[in-house]
């Protein structure tokens, strides 16, 4: 039995040499990548890799490489590369506008879906321009792009107005029957990355961006307890109020047994005012308030939904809903249905608070 | 400590008791199934496959039930029932047909585990180097007796039980409305996904060798009994939390659903949850191997008359070379598809045969 004991140990001893070992210290971690339109068969791949000061700050560094599909890219960019790069720490995928109109971005993410390495929570994002350009920019607000990147995504779709979606959402939704992907879609300007809304998907392909104020009726429609911050004008000149969610909830009313039914939306909203511009709010006001904001809410809705069903898409995912209604679900008799499907919008506005100043 | 004699009934100092019995079944059931049964079941039967689970769980409970009345006329294991029923050489041959299936079916697991650790953690890793270190752990576990055997078991049940937790991280992305609407499906679908299924379950096939091992046989059925109850929870809860989490096309074109759905984890001092995953893992891997090969060896022992010690040298060796000659996912696929299917009918219908045979032989002689 002792024999049988060291003869384990030893072959577990002999055995630490037979695989690569992948040392921090000599490989190179990719934390963001970026794919841009090149040609109509070729695209431009750009990461963005840490690189270590001695004075503990973190630079980044970019590197680029023009290729076919997203593997071979890989290959020119080690070819770049003085140490191994590593996918195991992206935290963010961005497609330039370009491309993700014209060729579709479900090839290059198939690969990532693949990769064992990759997480499923990572960012996709849509740029208005190129990759490169924003990856090699630096920005004075943080020394390295990618945790930029990250952060502002991560802040703005827990407290903002972008819906929540990552690399999981996305793959999910693409293969979901009634429902189409969106990601964030952020902009650079000389200082800064901004968020500049949400970019909507039908299949893999980019159609449609919604600016902020959309994104978040957007996300009001998608997510039970959303936050983000909605603005309103009132009747007086120059009068404005602007209101913070807190809890909200759209109820699916939906014609149960058929793929033509009828479709009736309740938007529950309850929030407070954040920002007032006149003098103090008193009953009448607060009324007031309700009322314009339950109006806005369903005339936005309402816009919103007549553009979904316009360009053919269901980033809302009301196709999967009636399919969880339906024991007969056809995905083509709903696909043609859905662009004149009637679908109403109420909306029920609670407004709990209003500041510490009355 | 390894028993040389070939009595029918080990000494009490190597019996268990009977709640160990619970730990035995329930480990030998869990195995690498659990990382991917999700993708087979809602191939065939939609996201409706939840049922099966069910069904194959009720199917064991029944399959529990027939190996007790198999065994409880005297405290025997299959090696005599086999020759009390079919004589010496039918017997004989039906036993080495028992042996070598659950052989492969402890080196699917090892096969299959060794797989999954290539294609997550290590890819140039060899089979061999990896097989051949699980299975000397096994064979030093099996030489130091039974009792060694169900506490490996029982660590395989307990260790890797925080898992359980980390299986509730993807409901943060859940869609519940995947699973309606709730009865959209048919019989034949759910008979298909219950094949499937099968696999995952397989495992209390063992009790028919350990059986003269535990202390009172009879008082332990129960804890047979609430290993399968225990079993078909899990399942159905990873059934669950895999629908709500992946779409259903997605989940087509996942290959292990349970290990990928680890990728959303998030911890703030493990980046990849997954490494930790698949390396406890190994806790829940070990039962099937230790168990598998320790009936193997024990049933061949009993069969051909050899000292134990040589039996386990001979089975660990025929193991190895088994685990080393499957190399593709093409094959490990294949290896994994026929042992399920011989499974099924062992489990479901010579089982059941072999009862009604007992039973009609007592009633002759009666």
């Amino acid at each position: 039995m002792k024999k049988g004991f060291i003869l384990c140990i030893l072959s577990l001893l002999f055995l630490s040499g037979c695989v690569q070992t992948l040392v921090l210290d000599e490989i190179q971690l990719i934390h963001s990548i970026g794919y841009d339109y090149y040609d109509e068969d070729r695209i431009e791949a750009t990461v963005s890799v840490p690189v270590y000061t001695v004075e503990n700050v973190i630079e980044s560094e970019v590197i680029t490489a023009v290729a076919q599909t997203s593997r071979d890219a890989r290959l020119e960019l080690n070819a770049q590369a003085s140490r191994p790069l590593h996918s195991g720490k992206i935290n963010s995928i961005l497609f330039n506008e370009e491309l993700a109109e014209k060729t579709g971005i479900i090839p290059i993410l198939d690969t990532f879906s693949r990769d064992a390495t990759i997480g499923m929570r990572n960012y996709v994002i849509l740029t208005s321009g190129s990759t490169k350009e924003l990856l090699s920019n630096s920005y004075p607000l943080e020394m390295e792009v990618a945790t930029y990147i990250e952060q502002l995504i991560e802040q703005n779709m827990e407290r903002q107005n972008i819906p929540k979606s990552n690399f999981h959402l996305f793959m999910k939704y693409y293969y979901e029957e009634g429902r189409d992907p969106f990601i964030p879609y952020i902009k650079q300007d000389a200082q800064h990355v901004q968020v500049d809304g949400v970019a909507l998907f039908k299949g893999d392909r980019y159609v449609h961006r919604l600016d902020l104020s959309d994104a978040f009726v957007m996300k009001i429609l998608l997510e039970p307890f959303a936050h983000g911050t909605y603005e309103i004008a009132l009747k007086e000149k120059d009068e404005f109020a602007v209101l913070r969610n807190i809890d909200s909830q759209t109820k699916f009313t939906i014609e149960k047994g058929t793929n033509k039914p009828a479709i009736d939306l309740l938007i529950k909203f309850k929030g407070k005012v954040n920002e007032y511009s006149g003098e103090r709010i008193d009953p009448k006001k607060l009324e007031e308030i309700k009322q314009t904001l339950t109006k806005k809410l369903e005339a936005d809705a309402n816009r919103l939904i007549a553009l979904f069903q316009e360009k053919e898409i269901d980033p809302i995912g009301i196709g999967s809903r009636v399919k969880a209604k339906n024991y007969h679900f056809d995905l083509k008799e709903w696909v043609d249905f859905y662009p004149n499907a009637t679908i109403n919008v109420k909306a029920q506005v609670e407004i709990t608070e209003t500041g510490v100043r009355e | 400590m390894t028993t040389t004699t070939v009595s029918k009934t080990p000494k009490e100092a190597l019996m268990i008791p009977p709640y160990l019995v619970f730990y035995l079944i329930h480990s030998m059931q869990i195995g690498v199934g659990v990382l991917g049964f999700t993708r087979y079941i809602g191939d065939i039967a939609g996201y409706r496959a939840w049922m099966a689970v069910l069904l194959t769980g009720v199917l064991f409970h029944i399959v529990v039930w027939v190996m007790y009345q198999i065994l409880n006329e005297k405290d025997k294991d299959i090696v005599s029932v086999h020759q009390h029923a079919f004589g010496k050489w039918i017997g004989g041959f039906f036993t080495f047909i028992f042996i070598i299936y659950i052989t492969f079916l402890a080196m699917t697991v090892l096969r299959t585990y060794v797989e999954v650790v290539q294609i997550w953690i290590f890819s140039d890793l060899p089979t061999w180097a990896m097989s051949l270190s699980i299975i000397l752990i096994a064979y030093y576990a099996i030489t130091s007796g039974f009792r060694v055997v169900a506490g490996v078991c029982f660590l395989g049940v307990v260790v890797p039980f925080f898992l359980l937790l980390s299986a509730l991280a993807p409901l943060e992305f859940a869609t519940f409305r995947n699973l309606l609407p709730l009865f959209d499906t048919t019989i034949s679908s759910q008979i298909e996904a219950t094949k499937a299924m099968t696999l995952s379950f397989l495992g209390p096939e063992l009790l028919l060798i350990f059986y003269p091992f535990i202390q009172e046989p009879k008082k332990s059925q129960k804890y047979a009994h609430f290993a399968i109850l225990f079993t078909t929870f899990i399942y159905l809860t990873i059934t669950l939390i895999t629908f709500v989490f992946y779409s259903e096309k997605q989940l087509a074109t996942t290959i292990w659903p349970t290990l990928s759905a680890w990728k959303v984890v998030e911890l703030p001092f493990i980046e990849r949850f997954e490494y930790l995953g698949i390396a406890t893992w190994m806790f829940v891997v070990m039962p099937n191997i230790t168990l598998g090969l320790w009936g193997a060896s024990r049933a061949l022992k009993r069969q051909i008359n050899i000292s134990h010690r040589k039996s386990i040298i001979a089975m660990s060796v025929i193991a190895f070379i088994i685990s080393i000659s499957f190399t593709t996912r093409g094959e490990i696929d294949f290896l994994n598809t026929n042992v399920s299917k011989t499974g099924t009918y062992i489990a479901y219908f010579y089982l059941p045969l072999l009862a009604l045979i007992l039973y009609i032989r007592r009633k002759i002689k009666k």
